[in-house]
């Protein structure tokens, strides 16, 4: 404590003299240093001079201030040191207490950033998915992103001499708002002004849109969830899944992968192995798509082969240089490629100018409606024979009861459920697609085994022909096999001209067909 | 007998059903012959409801949810080879689900001749009580089916 009636002032850095007194026998000085937390004295005997008493140097001291922090014990040591005839230099006789460090201004993050460790989730059942890594969050505009938090002070000390010592205050945080981020100093926080993955680098706080993988997509990765693009400069491992609000673009091979865009998809090429899965809400574009599921709201363009694969698009199926071969596709706006089918004759199954999710949904009531049906005939069926009643074993015939229970619950749900499809299936009317051309282009051949399906008309390729456009025809039997014009020329238009010349179907595809 | 006793007696009843109604669903999964999955089907939803009869006899049955129970895994069916099930007839499908309700029948016989307790032993006699009433009725099935098929 500071003696009484003085005031409480900083201390100052450097050496400082605290008092220095001589007398008749002795010269004794005493210095703060370190911050004046620490008070070192000396003491010089003078001639023939009588060594100070170690009360008499504890008096001195207190009346400088010293009381709290002064060292006894090395004061009796200094002391009789001094006693012994020893001139005593600079020896520490007080300590006070140092002043502890600020904390620094630091960033509490309300979401994953990209700049953490990566963790592995944990399911219900503590199964861990290693293909599923929590990398990062998610963020939305006007989501919080962290709170920045102002340095704080450290606690004040005490001087050797009990003058208080001002704490130390922490660094404050140097963060800035980079892209995508807003910092709101009143609050202290720091907002998403966009959708996508939060960053923090360099003291730099930015919300990315893109997401990019410099090599493959695989365990080091893990499966991607990101509410913006995504950009793969590797490969897609089997069995990995991408989901994607704003976009795909994968350099490389997707594998057995699930992949899912709200834009385009821009990938090297797919080899599904019957279990690859493509769904954009924008087109696609890429050279190879094999034994792969597509389901497009756009154009699909492939550079080379579509083989084995279901391609569906709201838009047109372009393969202008390349090969449909195998499998199933179907194109609101036309389908065009080089060769369709195979010359071994491989089934191959093309239709234009139908909107699938539409088509698609009514197959699916279809489907319901016969099974709903079917399972509840096999109900009926199998209720048909049973009858407790004529049953003597009591356990039988309580047996018999549980399963006709169990059979008349079921089948009240199934009725229930056709029922529903059945109302859902009156209600359904194809909707006007103006975009709709139901238009197949084979640029060089249309080959044998090859199944064309334009309107409601579906015919297999017996012979080999090409180049050749075909389409519909809605005043007659089979398709118009036309010379080959352009897709954006669309079949509505060609029908019109036929029907306008007034030429007979059969004759136009003999003249046409090559 | 404890109460706790008498709790895990009726658990562990409850479990058999539901063992045996996994092994049903799994064997259902297998089979191609649609006749023979919509048996097996049938008698896995029957399995389960003996469970839910088993479990309406514990003491306080909502301390253990049944349906809880019924999302748990399953202990692995080593018995079932897929591949060997799946060329199974209707027929060759009821004559393996009668063998081993059979079977079920006679391990729980036994196992009630060494339990001295009076309710231990009702709860087990109420389960050979279904499984033999099970048993009759995939008997009743299988005489239909042979008659049907001449």
């Amino acid at each position: 404590m500071p003696p009484p009636g003085k005031t409480h002032r900083p201390a100052e850095i450097g050496v400082k003299v605290l008092l220095d007194k001589t007398t008749p026998c002795y010269h004794f000085s005493a210095t703060l240093q370190n911050n004046q937390v620490e008070c070192r004295a000396s003491l010089k005997i003078l001639d023939s001079g009588k060594p100070p008493a170690p009360r008499e140097l504890i008096t001195i001291l207190n009346q400088a201030g010293v009381t709290e922090s002064l060292d006894l014990e090395r004061l009796a040591i200094f002391c009789a040191e001094a006693a012994r005839g020893t001139n005593q230099s600079d020896v520490l006789l007080a300590t006070g207490t140092p002043p502890s460090a600020g904390i620094d201004g630091w960033f509490e993050a309300a979401v994953r950033t990209t700049s953490d460790e990566a963790e592995f989730n944990r399911d219900e059942k503590g199964n861990i998915d290693f293909r599923t890594r929590d990398s990062f969050t998610n963020v939305e505009p006007g989501d919080l992103i962290g709170i920045i938090h102002p340095p704080r002070a450290g606690t004040p000390g005490l001087t050797a001499h009990g003058q208080p010592i001002e704490p130390r205050m922490g660094i404050p945080l140097d963060i800035r708002a980079g892209e995508g981020a807003r910092l709101d100093p009143d609050q202290g926080k720091a907002f998403a002004t966009r959708a996508g993955r939060v960053i923090l680098e360099n003291n730099v706080l930015t919300v990315s849109e893109q997401l990019i993988v410099p090599g493959d997509l695989d365990l080091e990765t893990g499966n991607i969830d990101f509410n913006g693009f995504v950009e793969v400069r590797g490969d897609v491992l089997d069995g990995f899944h991408i989901k994607a609000a704003k976009g795909i673009k994968v350099a490389g091979n997707v594998g057995a992968c699930r992949l899912e865009s709200g834009g385009p998809v821009e990938i090297g090429s797919a080899s599904g192995k019957g279990k690859g899965e493509i769904r954009c809400q924008g087109p696609l574009k890429t050279r190879y798509l094999n034994e792969v599921l597509v389901e497009c709201r756009g154009d699909v363009t492939v550079s080379h082969e579509i083989r084995n694969a279901t391609v569906k698009a709201t838009g047109r199926i372009m393969v202008p240089r390349g090969t449909i071969f195998g499998g199933e596709t179907v194109a609101l706006e036309g389908v065009e490629a080089r060769h369709l089918g195979s010359v071994s004759g491989h089934r191959t199954i093309v239709t234009a100018g139908v909107y699938f999710p539409e088509e698609d949904r009514l197959n699916h009531l279809l489907y319901r409606l016969k099974s709903t049906g079917s399972q509840i005939q096999r109900i009926d069926d199998t209720l048909g024979p049973l009858d407790p009643g004529k049953q003597k074993l009591q356990a039988l015939r309580e047996a018999l009861q549980l399963r006709i229970d169990i059979l008349t619950e079921r089948k009240q749900k199934l009725l229930a459920e056709k029922e529903t499809v059945k109302k859902e299936l009156d209600r359904f009317k194809p909707q006007e697609h103006p975009t709709a051309n139901p238009k197949i282009n084979a640029g060089a051949s249309l080959r044998e085994g090859v199944i064309l399906k334009l309107g409601d008309q579906v015919e297999e390729i017996q012979i080999e022909r090409g180049p050749v456009s075909v389409i519909a025809n809605h005043t007659g039997d089979g398709l118009h096999y036309l010379k080959l014009t352009p897709l954006k020329v669309s079949a509505e238009k060609l029908e019109a001209e036929l029907e306008e010349k007034g030429i007979e179907t059969g004759k136009i595809d003999r003249e046409n067909a090559q | 007998m404890k109460i706790m006793e008498i709790e895990d007696i009726i658990l562990q009843m409850v479990q058999m059903e539901l063992q045996a109604m996994h092994f049903y669903q799994h064997a259902a999964g297998c089979l191609q012959d649609e006749d023979a999955r919509f048996h097996f089907e049938l008698l896995a939803d029957e399995e389960m409801e003996h469970a839910r009869s088993f479990h309406a006899l514990l003491p306080s049955p909502t301390a253990v949810s049944f349906a809880e129970m019924v999302k748990a895994p399953p202990q692995p069916c080593d018995e079932i080879d897929c591949a060997a099930l799946a060329d199974f007839d209707q027929l060759q499908a009821l004559e393996m689900a009668l063998r081993l309700e059979r079977k079920v029948e006679q391990d729980l016989r036994l196992r009630s001749e060494t339990i001295v307790d009076a309710q231990a032993r009702a709860v087990l006699e109420k389960n050979i009580y279904s499984t033999e009433g099970h048993a009759l009725l995939i008997a009743e099935d299988l005489e239909r089916l042979r008659r049907s098929d001449g």
